[in-house]
């Protein structure tokens, strides 16, 4: 791939991966560094690129891969489970960003997070990124019926978990007028 | 928008069957104002999503940063490069003035070793015979000049020898060992 070509169609997928790199590391700076360390891999491997039928999909698991292995080495950024709130709330810069959401949103967003690794992954490349069934399997190395199949349970999953935590009140007042009436 | 459209939409969202045009259609109905109460979860979702959707628009762009890196990276390339010609070029350098050096004292060797070349001084032997016994006398008369030098060590030796007194001491205080058995008893004292 010549110097020109690097230039005009890998540069500027830098948005992209910032925006995924932004999910896993939680500071925006780690993410940054993230996304440059990627780009030197890309620019050194610059001549095999043409041999990849998707240098975006390529980018995009290079910058997972990098954030999983980031985390991994850390260990001090849970990527599941309620720890990443408590992180989120210290982090001034998430913290500024949840101010402005509304808390609906962070309903969903506190459940979201609790999700399990690929699945997150999946939601967020789906529904915020908006990729493909098919751009999704190459950057996670999946099968698409998998990518689905995984996508519709987190879906499901979410949709559940608001149900029982916040609008399982109604629910509950029927079952006990409905006892009442018995 | 319709509640039945609505609902089947929503069925094939979470069958993972929606594609992107009719979730962005699901997205735009759940951001209006009139959505019935019965979606309240189903708007949160929609709702996160577009707002994370805003977020990921207000990602800046890097490319001049990651650009400049990179070129940062192209100069490190040719510096490196440059260096190993440099570096290669030094030893090369040193090579050569080493085998040149080699030379050079390798042929005043040679003429030196010719200087010296050793000739018959005398030509009597008995004369030479005296000459070089004279001149070995002369060496050991010399050397026994210097070892007179070293008489005083013996004194230290003597001092030494008085110091072997210190060995009685030592005898005494092998005779205080009994006093152990007494720590002993003392021991059986205490319980």
């Amino acid at each position: 791939m010549t110097e020109k070509l690097f230039k005009d169609t890998v540069i500027p997928l830098n948005r992209k991966l910032l925006g995924f790199a932004k999910r896993f590391m939680s500071d925006i700076d780690e993410a940054k560094d993230v996304v440059q360390e990627i780009y030197i891999k890309l620019w050194n491997m610059r001549d095999e690129l043409d041999q990849y039928n998707s240098v975006e999909a390529l980018a995009m698991r290079m910058t997972r891969n990098l954030c999983l292995d980031k985390i991994k080495l850390k260990k001090t950024v849970p990527l599941n489970n309620t720890l990443i709130k408590e992180e989120a709330d210290n982090n001034g810069w998430m913290k500024e960003k949840e101010e402005e959401i509304n808390i609906a949103v962070k309903r969903a967003k506190n459940i979201i997070e609790t999700l399990d690794e690929p699945q997150r992954t999946i939601m967020q490349l789906r529904d915020m990124q908006g990729y493909d069934y098919e751009e999704i399997a190459q950057i996670l190395n999946m099968n698409v019926n998998t990518i689905r199949v995984s996508l519709s349970r987190a879906r499901k999953k979410v949709k559940e978990e608001l149900i029982n935590k916040f609008y399982n009140h109604g629910s509950e007042k029927n079952k006990s007028s409905v006892r009442e009436i018995l | 928008m319709d509640l039945k459209k609505i609902k089947a939409l929503l069925e094939k969202f979470y069958n993972g069957e929606s594609t992107l045009e009719e979730e962005k259609i699901l997205r735009e109905y759940f951001n209006g104002d009139n959505v019935a109460q019965e979606f309240a979860a189903d708007k949160d979702i929609f709702e996160y999503q577009t707002q994370e959707i805003n977020d990921l628009e207000q990602i800046p762009d890097l490319s001049d940063e990651i650009w400049s890196k990179i070129s940062e990276e192209k100069n490190h390339k040719t510096l490196k490069y440059r260096s190993i010609n440099t570096i290669f070029l030094r030893i090369a350098a040193g090579i050569i003035i080493i085998l040149g050096l080699f030379a050079i004292l390798k042929d005043q060797n040679m003429l030196n070793y010719q200087k010296t070349q050793y000739t018959d001084t005398y030509q009597n032997p008995e004369q030479a015979y005296e000459q070089t016994k004279a001149t070995l006398l002369y060496v050991s008369a010399l050397l026994n000049k210097g070892a007179n030098h070293l008489e005083p060590i013996n004194k230290l030796e003597e001092g030494t020898k008085e110091l072997q007194k210190l060995k009685t001491f030592n005898e005494g205080l092998n005779e205080l060992d009994p006093l152990k058995k007494y720590s002993v008893a003392n021991k059986y004292f205490k319980k």
